[in-house]
């Protein structure tokens, strides 16, 4: 799999906690598996809402669940 | 065989007729019957004074330099002996092709001190010896038809400078960039191409492609505020009508109506 570009925005967390979530959902991505082969989704744009009572390992899985449900849906 | 020369013909015939009783008989010339090398014999000998150093050599020396002609692996020997036998066959005078002869003896004998070198007695690096003077022999044969000014240039060099240096066409230009395999800089500036254009994604081989993901996570909504006492006061509409005003406030307390 290969992302060009990855943006992330997490209100109330700042920029080097950001940077480390981002690392941390790159690599949950890169060990999922049941992705596609082959496929190309110019954009991909998930939207959740955060929980103040989960912990940041949670948000990640939470990321990488509608990710993967996005990308299954990929023709 | 003796022949007047056409200088004596010009010589009489200037002079006239009448001077011709005068004058002494023609000088005349004499010039040696074409000679067969070596072998022919003394023809020409009395001709010219000759001393003891002309003295034909013996026959052996003629078998010696047939047999010498048969021997073809003695590059450099043949040539010198070449060199000694063909003057002697251009030459007029019939003195001066005796003289190689002389010189044809001493290497001859220079031959003959070589030649036991030759045999199988002799260890084998005389033999490579001459082997290798063959071959350099050969090989400057070879380079006469070679170009002088590039000799030490392999196949590829050669044709890289006998191409020319501008080439004529873009189609020429493009051919040569399609031969030469490609350079670890172009392949790295296509890499930053793909990196940097998220459009370029799908062009950039198989698996899987994503364009640019975006992550955002949103805040929940803030929970409805807790309705205070007064808050609700606040938000009970007020009574419009007179009577309802006195009723509330009032009413409440106890109006006593009577």
């Amino acid at each position: 799999m290969r992302i060009d570009r990855l943006s992330l925005q997490i209100p109330g967390v700042s920029e080097a906690k950001g940077r480390e979530l981002g690392l941390l959902l790159v690599d949950k991505l890169a060990a999922a598996g049941g992705l596609p082969a082959i496929g190309d989704m110019p954009r991909l744009r998930v939207d959740l809402i955060a929980d103040p009572l989960s912990s940041p390992d949670q948000l990640i899985e939470r990321i990488v669940a509608e990710v993967m449900a996005q990308l299954r849906r990929v023709p | 065989m003796a022949r007047t020369t056409y200088f004596g013909r010009i010589a009489r015939g200037a002079k006239g007729a009448a001077a011709d009783a005068v004058l002494s008989p023609p000088k005349l010339l004499f010039r040696p019957p074409p000679r067969l090398p070596f072998a022919a014999g003394d023809l020409g000998h009395d001709l010219i004074g000759d001393d003891a150093a002309n003295q034909r050599p013996s026959p052996g020396v003629d078998r010696k330099v047939a047999s010498r002609r048969e021997e073809h692996p003695f590059t450099e020997q043949q040539s010198s002996a070449g060199d000694a036998v063909e003057p002697s066959r251009r030459s007029i005078g019939a003195g001066r092709e005796r003289r190689p002869s002389r010189d044809f003896d001493s290497q001859f004998s220079a031959t003959q001190t070589r030649r036991p070198e030759k045999t199988l007695d002799t260890p084998s690096s005389a033999g490579a010896a001459m082997r290798v003077r063959g071959t350099e022999a050969s090989d400057r044969r070879l380079e006469s038809v070679a170009r002088p000014d590039l000799p030490h240039l392999d196949a590829p060099g050669q044709e890289r400078a006998t191409k020319p240096a501008v080439p004529q066409t873009a189609a020429q230009t493009h051919a040569t960039e399609a031969l030469e395999p490609a350079r670890p800089s172009s392949t790295r500036r296509a890499q930053l191409t793909s990196a940097y254009r998220p459009d370029a994604a799908s062009t950039t081989g198989g698996g899987l492609q994503i364009g640019s993901m975006e992550i955002r996570i949103v805040s929940p909504p803030a929970p409805p505020p807790v309705k205070t006492a007064n808050a609700m006061k606040r938000e009970t509409p007020r009574p419009t009508s007179a009577a309802s005003r006195l009723s509330r406030g009032f009413g409440t307390f106890g109006l006593i109506q009577g």
